[in-house]
């Protein structure tokens, strides 16, 4: 490996400055211009600072729940118009919701931007839901979680990750939530978490595209400024949570044919300075083909047909997981402790120069392609605000991550990579 | 306070030309067509190459297309797989394989050096042993899990009844064709379909045109044609009458549910453009079309249901699909056949076919974001000869179809009298189900990889 290291350096590279310009209406509602005019686009979208750790402690899965809610309609769109207007306008529209945040978006042709800020506006002003709307949307929801996490192979396995890593913080449920508890949510329910989270100064604004900023600065005016500020925004939760204390080991038995490992570590949040370092060595130890995992696990001993590593971006709190899918005839605890030994050697040796290049390479490829979309810039320019308060989070966040050590990271995974800081869940076919 | 300008949609602006760009031909000596599309809006390049070759029935040999593709990233003639993917992977990218060639995104500064390790790869495999035993375990891996995913039963079972045995289409990948491969054959298989008369070349992104034809003419032109040839088949006879043919998926809390039939279908086809409205407005992934608005919004049966009809040059289908709730996913498949057969006996309504065509026109618009989408359109005019202007003028072919064209396409190409059904979860209540909402129907039973069981 040593000779590989002295012929090869990392050339210059170039990444496009984002230019955009931001300002604080008088409710509180931050709004972030991007022009960028190659094409006939304009990508709107808006930013709540409201994700799956605001849900009540007695309806878990409410804000995600309250997402498909807001395509119901408001004062003065009926049921089920809001998505026809904006497709009939050459649109399309969707939107997520994390453990931190929840996501609005349009992507229109250029000269529909008045009726995207017109929706928004009305979706943050007025938006209204009936029996009719809540019903149906509970169902919906129902069959979500049974589509995309019960009935899938390792469907659940980060459910059952972040119920044992956190304690009392409420990551310790994911964003889809129970579905009893969503069953018990009244009309009271949605018009209170409305009236809490769903108001301009708990909100990001962007528009990116093909505009003109005059015009794009007058209509924000006209369809967000009258909107009224939120009186009664608070976190309810505390950011912290108590220590694990010790390793907690359990097996889970799913609907599988191969057993899976994970080993689950309690981390920092991404505004800490230690969750890029451990990022970078989620890159090290799993991405791509020539890396520990891969080559170790899957390929030399092919203890593992799949394995990877990554860590979990949350605001409050991180968790950084380490998973390997069992090959035919493999058991957990062989794999487990093949998985360990590459662990271990990231805490005892500092990486190799040329793996580090490798790394700076890898990182600056992929905050390109991030960047080669306008919904991409939109979202991250979104990000930036709500989470860093810094917008321009955007243009420095490369500079920062590039500017970590190898040093750095093997500090990182010293001090995380703990046996009494972590989860271990072996995954077993369920007896049929 | 009265706000009147919140009643109503506002009104749009002028409204701006949507510009296709450029794109570029260029053939080298041994037959290895190029297409450049240049953007230096970033500094990354994407490469592919294409294989054109039709699909080809295998027999025991079915899986040994993908098999190839993956065993060209395991090493070269100089380069052990370690060896290889630590080269590449320290320029940020990755090559991947696959049956159709390769593709890679690379940083602008290292084009050369990541285009010189793909084209190692391409034309001076290693086909070691020890490696392809290795990949056919992790393929034997892979079909382990097949018999818990009710969506990779469900598509394992509509290429088997849609198609049948004696089309490419039908042929599923199992642990026993898997048995028959060895290097011979992947060496075979090789080198009979890439040569460089059998591949499309494809630069997107920030490189010139000079540069791209350069670089592929200074590495590829070694490249040696040989003749091949293809064989033709035949477009697979629709179902008689509709069918039900069910498979379990352990502990299924859901059924995975298809509607779907073969077709005659090629991307020249004069009804192309009107089939993809009549498509769109049945069920083609917006929230306005008319599946989705009854299998979800209205009964709330899924989290989301589709019908998709492409285009094909060997054989086209018609797809409708959702994973439904199991206590009433007989009552989702009826709604997709009242929905199917109201296209064919209702005309469309002027307002409800202007959303979906406006959709139509944005999703074109969108896709132009994208460098890649014009790559694409100049594959489509090169491979299946479509004239020059088929794009630029795409919009004002979608302008000119009439509500009575799609009730005639819906006519022509929705067949709800000659379906195959596929349901996949818990065969107790699949069966019950069927019996009481479909009396007198033909239901046949399968496996996980399409394979009938006689009961």
């Amino acid at each position: 490996m040593s000779q590989e290291t002295s012929t090869r350096t990392i050339k210059e590279w170039k990444i496009p400055h984002i230019e955009f310009d931001e300002y604080v209406l008088d409710n509180g509602l931050n709004v972030i211009l991007h022009q960028n005019r190659y094409t006939p686009l304009v990508v709107v979208s808006v930013m709540y600072h409201v994700g799956s750790k605001n849900d009540p402690e007695q309806r878990k899965g409410f804000a995600h729940f309250f997402e498909h809610l807001l395509f119901e309609g408001s004062e003065n769109i009926g049921r089920g118009e809001f998505a026809k207007i904006v497709e009939g306008s050459g649109g399309m529209l969707n939107a997520n919701t994390s453990n931190d945040r929840t996501y609005y978006y349009e992507v229109m042709p250029a000269h529909h931007l008045a009726t995207s800020l017109w929706l928004e506006s009305e979706r943050m002003l007025h938006a209204r839901v009936d029996q009719i709307g809540i019903d149906t949307q509970r169902g919906v929801v129902k069959e979500e979680r049974l589509q995309r996490y019960d009935n899938q192979p390792y469907g659940t396995v980060i459910e059952e990750i972040m119920k044992r890593v956190f304690i009392n913080h409420p990551y310790h449920w994911t964003t889809i939530g129970s579905m009893e508890h969503l069953a018990a949510a009244t009309a009271q329910d949605f018009v209170d978490f409305y009236k809490d989270y769903y108001v301009p100064n708990n909100a990001v604004l962007t528009i990116s595209g093909d505009f003109e900023m005059k015009e794009a600065k007058e209509l924000v005016d006209k369809y967000f400024a009258s909107i009224p500020k939120g009186l009664n925004l608070h976190q309810k939760h505390s950011p912290s949570d108590l220590p694990l204390l010790g390793e907690l080991r359990d097996t889970v038995y799913d609907n599988i044919q191969l057993p899976a490992v994970v080993i689950a570590y309690r981390m920092p949040g991404i505004l800490d300075d230690d969750y890029q370092a451990v990022m970078l060595l989620s890159q090290y130890l799993a991405g791509g083909e020539s890396s520990l995992f891969n080559q170790v696990l899957v390929d030399d001993t092919q203890l593992a047909v799949n394995a990877g590593a990554f860590s979990y971006p949350l605001e409050d709190l991180g968790v950084f997981i380490c998973y390997g899918i069992a090959q035919i005839g493999v058991e957990p605890k062989e794999l487990e402790q093949k998985m360990e030994e590459l662990l271990s050697l990231t805490f005892q040796e500092i990486m190799p120069d040329y793996d580090f290049m490798k790394l700076k390479n890898t990182i600056i490829a992929q905050q390109v392609k991030q960047l080669s979309t306008l919904s991409g810039i939109a979202e991250e320019l979104a990000s930036s605000n709500t989470f860093y308060k810094n917008t321009n989070e955007i243009n420095t966040s490369l500079d920062k991550i590039l500017s970590i050590t190898k040093e750095d990271i093997l500090k990182a995974s010293n001090k995380y990579l703990k046996t009494n800081n972590r989860v271990v869940l072996h995954f077993m076919p369920k007896p049929q | 306070m009265l706000h009147s300008f919140r009643q109503s949609i506002p009104l749009p602006s002028k409204p701006r030309n949507i510009e296709l760009g450029k794109y570029e031909f260029h053939k080298l000596s041994n037959g290895l067509d190029i297409i450049v599309v240049e953007d230096h809006k970033l500094p990354i390049v994407n490469i592919k190459l294409g294989l054109r070759n039709k699909p080809q029935l295998q027999v025991q040999l079915k899986g040994i297309e993908s098999l190839t593709g993956a065993m060209l990233g395991r090493g070269t003639k100089y380069k052990s797989k370690l060896d290889y993917h630590r080269a590449l992977e320290f320029y940020g990218t990755n090559v991947g394989f696959n049956k159709a060639g390769f593709s890679t995104n690379v940083l602008t500064q290292y084009t050369e050096e990541v285009f010189d390790l793909a084209v190692e790869a391409l034309l001076h495999p290693a086909f070691d042993e020890e490696e392809l035993t290795k990949e056919i375990a992790q393929l034997n891996a892979g079909l382990q899990q097949v018999a818990f995913d009710a969506e990779s039963i469900a598509a394992n079972i509509c290429n088997k009844i849609n198609y049948g045995d004696l089309h490419p289409y039908g042929e599923i990948v199992t642990t026993e064709n898997i048995a028959h491969f060895n290097k011979a054959e992947i060496i075979n298989y090789y080198e009979k379909y890439f040569i460089p008369n059998n591949a499309v070349l494809i630069f997107v992104g920030d490189i010139s045109l000079a540069a791209a034809v350069n670089l592929a003419q200074s590495r590829l032109s070694s490249w040696e044609a040989r003749p091949f040839h293809e064989v033709d088949y035949k477009i697979p006879f629709l179902p008689q009458s509709t069918n039900f043919n069910i498979a379990s998926k352990p502990s299924a809390v859901q059924t995975v549910i298809h509607v779907t039939y073969p077709l005659e279908l090629h991307p020249t086809d004069v009804d192309i453009t009107k089939i993809s409205l009549t498509n769109k407005i049945l069920g083609g992934g917006v929230f306005a079309a008319r599946l989705f608005q009854n299998l979800r919004e209205k009964n709330a049966y899924t989290y989301g249901a589709y019908s998709s009809l492409h285009a094909d040059q060997i054989c086209a289908h018609f797809d409708a699909r959702g994973s439904v709730k199991s206590e009433t996913f007989e009552l989702a498949i009826n709604e997709i056949f009242h929905e199917m057969r109201n296209m064919q006996n209702e005309m469309v309504s002027k307002s409800e076919m202007d959303v979906i065509r406006n959709s139509m026109i944005g999703d074109f618009g969108r896709s132009l974001e994208h460098s890649g989408t014009l790559a694409r359109f100049a594959f489509s005019i090169l491979h299946y000869g479509l004239p020059e202007d088929y794009y630029s003028t795409y919009i004002e072919r979608l302008m000119s179809v009439s509500e009575n064209d799609i009730m005639e396409m819906a006519n022509k190409y929705f067949m709800p009298e000659r379906s195959n059904v596929v349901c996949v979860g818990d065969l107790n209540t699949i069966e019950k189900a069927i019996h009481s909402q479909f009396p007198n129907s033909k239901i046949s039973l399968f496996g996980p990889f399409g394979e009938r069981i006689e009961q």
